[in-house]
């Protein structure tokens, strides 16, 4: 097992080297750059215009300039952003806290209503209730979560606030309070901070409801046809015993693979999210980075994202090979 | 071979036609015959098949009668696409039916020119996935060895950060300013980041990973089937090996990911133009007007329904249809 981990860890690097690599290059040739601000200046003097360029290195080589980035990295700072001039670093760890707790709701709430709808779905095969799961599943694949978040603010704050004058939820933001022109990075009470939370955390959540109660449904079918659940039935368990306590236990092991393969998914839904409701997460912080082409923040965001999908397949496969006896890594 | 007498051909018809004992002897049915059978009989995705059909004639042929020589009663008229400021944010009625817009322009048209777009990008992405997916697959699992070591990692940096962000990257940049040849001159005062065509490149650049991988299992088990030793063993040359033998054979899992690669792409584009970073003004697509919605939606609620109603309804369509296409190319997978 220790070995798998380390040869892991060790295929894993010529990957990050060549996605960096990849959006390096894509940010290289950016047709308008970040500090092309800095520069273009009526009176800006040739000896300051080039004391710019030393002092980010842009005067150097290309290869030398990835070298800063890499260096950066190793550093821990993961380079400084050309506008706020605060370390990559730092901005995240404003902003990752706020990801993570709508992440983290939604996540909590795709599990508690997938769960059941795909066991209940596979146990009664080709029900109604089978065909409506199989059916809204596919509704919820193809339908775009911003324009659905579009559509609950639609129904649950434009309409209400039209005729009853009141908004049932919040539309954006994460507290009530200093919402006025922008929004807060601190949240004050717990209560308003759930009440914020509901929107976006189920637009967050209904495309994932799809896919994880599709996925346990198949994962429960296959495990029912098995001989073991032949046996526990025979043995004259209830069936209630025999779909929770031998079947549904081995329907979650593959969920361990998918919950590992979906750490990038979750942070595509924080973008689209948090864009949607102005919820001042991560996604948001690397939206305004693109819009200012801050390429620092850029590469350090995505190098970060790059390094916790490598680390959230290899504790997927580890904690499969660990749930599930059966498998053994060489 | 000898020839069938007359006679034996009439009992052979009798014996195809008339099932004796307990087996039945049928017509033999070529395998994309078969196929074609079993999509027709998947009701879902015939369903999908006519209201694609429908979306797509929609949009590429009612925006051209508005120039017709028959009177609409006021609805289609020329002047649907000019701002009408003296007419913003109308509710639908007759004949604005989906209301009008920020400048006054009418919803309906817009959303059918926009789904032009929608429709473009979504298939020219799936082209450009579907080449670059499949040359990577195919060589990749063909060749083996070195090749394919290198083609898959580069398979697995673009699969570790989520397309969407890759995509942020490229469209943030060619939005402003991009020397390319055929774009900027020909679609006039469009800024040049903005076209039609860059979106398609970035999409394809980003969407290809996936199919790829698929492609690569498909070609792996091909290989080893007798029939590519055969044809090597008659001295067919890579290239004739791997287009006319091993390529029909992987023609089910290309078909399949490229309709799924459809949706995926139109979601992808508008997700994009959504953020602001796809197509934008004067053009329309259906998520840069879910752009503009989100900034009015206080003063016309209507405006967001139509454009995600018809992303959302193109792309169920879509899925429907790849869903059947995937029944009908693996049966197995039927049982599910």
């Amino acid at each position: 097992m220790y070995k798998y981990v380390v040869r892991r860890s060790i295929q894993a690097v010529p990957v990050l080297f060549i996605i960096s690599i990849i959006l390096f290059a894509i940010l290289q040739a950016q047709p308008v750059h970040a500090w092309d601000q800095l520069l273009y200046r009526p009176n800006l003097s040739a000896a300051d215009r080039q004391r710019i360029l030393d002092y980010y290195g842009f005067s150097k080589p290309i290869w030398y300039q990835y070298g800063i980035q890499v260096w950066n990295w190793f550093h821990g700072d993961l380079g400084t952003s050309y506008f706020s001039h605060q370390t990559t670093v730092s901005l995240i760890s404003q902003r990752l806290p706020n990801t993570i707790i709508l992440m983290g709701a939604a996540y909590i709430m795709v599990l508690v209503i997938s769960i059941p709808i795909g066991v209940i779905a596979a146990v009664k095969q080709y029900s109604k209730f089978d065909t409506f799961v199989t059916t809204g599943a596919f509704v919820g694949f193809s339908l775009p979560n911003f324009w659905l978040g579009l559509m609950l603010i639609i129904m649950l704050a434009v309409w209400p606030y039209e005729h009853l004058g009141f908004k049932l939820l919040p539309t954006g933001g994460m507290s009530s309070e200093l919402t006025a022109g922008g929004f807060s990075l601190i949240w004050t009470s717990p209560v308003d901070l759930a009440w914020h939370l509901v929107l976006p955390a189920t637009v967050f959540a209904v495309q994932f409801i799809a896919q994880y109660s599709r996925f346990i449904r198949g994962a429960m079918l296959d495990i029912m046809n098995q001989d073991f659940v032949r046996t526990a039935r025979a043995k004259g368990l209830s069936e209630v015993r025999v779909v929770v306590r031998h079947a549904f236990r081995n329907a979650l092991l593959p969920l361990i693979t998918l919950m590992g393969l979906d750490i990038p998914q979750l942070f595509v839904g924080a973008i689209i999210t948090e864009q949607v409701f102005a919820w001042p997460g991560m996604g948001r912080m690397f939206l305004e980075a693109a819009y200012r082409n801050d390429s620092q923040v850029l590469m350090g965001v995505l190098v970060l994202l790059a390094v916790l999908v490598l680390i959230g397949n290899l504790v997927a496969d580890v904690v499969y090979g660990w749930a599930d006896p059966r498998i053994q890594y060489h | 071979m000898a020839v069938p007498s007359l006679e034996q051909t009439e009992n052979l018809e009798r014996l195809a036609q008339a099932p004796t004992g307990d087996f039945e002897v049928t017509r033999e049915v070529g395998y994309y015959q078969l196929v074609w059978r079993r999509l027709r009989r998947h009701r879902p995705a015939m369903a999908g098949v006519v209201v694609l059909m429908f979306v797509a004639l929609s949009c590429f042929i009612v925006p051209g009668f508005q120039l017709g020589p028959i009177t609409w009663n006021g609805f289609l008229t020329s002047d649907w696409n000019n701002p009408d400021l003296l007419h913003r944010f109308a509710a639908p009625n007759w004949p604005h039916i989906m209301g009008t817009d920020e400048l006054g322009r009418d919803i309906f048209y817009r959303v059918l020119k926009g789904g032009q777009i929608s429709i473009l990008v979504g298939l020219g992405a799936t082209v450009v996935t579907i080449f670059v997916g499949v040359s990577f697959g195919a060589l990749s699992g063909y060749f083996g060895g070195f090749l394919d070591n290198l083609l898959m990692r580069i398979t697995d940096a673009m699969l570790t950060v989520p397309s969407i962000f890759i995509l942020i990257l490229l469209s943030s940049g060619i939005k402003i300013e991009l020397p390319i040849p055929f774009t900027s001159a020909k679609l006039g005062g469009l800024l040049p980041g903005q076209t039609p065509p860059l979106i398609i490149l970035a999409i394809g650049i980003v969407a290809w990973p996936y199919t790829a991988r698929i492609i690569r299992s498909v070609v792996l088990s091909v290989r080893e089937k007798e029939f590519v030793e055969a044809a090597r063993a008659i001295g067919s040359g890579t290239p004739k090996i791997l287009i006319r033998h091993i390529l029909p054979n992987a023609l089910g899992p290309i078909v399949v990911s490229a309709t799924l690669t459809i949706g995926v792409a139109i979601i992808t584009e508008s997700a994009l133009s959504y953020l602001g970073l796809g197509i934008g003004p004067p053009i329309a697509s259906w998520g840069s007007m879910l752009f503009h919605a989100q900034e009015f939606i206080w003063e016309a609620a209507h405006y967001a329904l139509f454009p995600g109603a018809m992303i959302l309804i193109t792309v169920l369509c879509v899925n429907f249809i790849g869903d059947g296409l995937r029944d009908a190319f693996d049966p197995r997978s039927f049982e599910r």
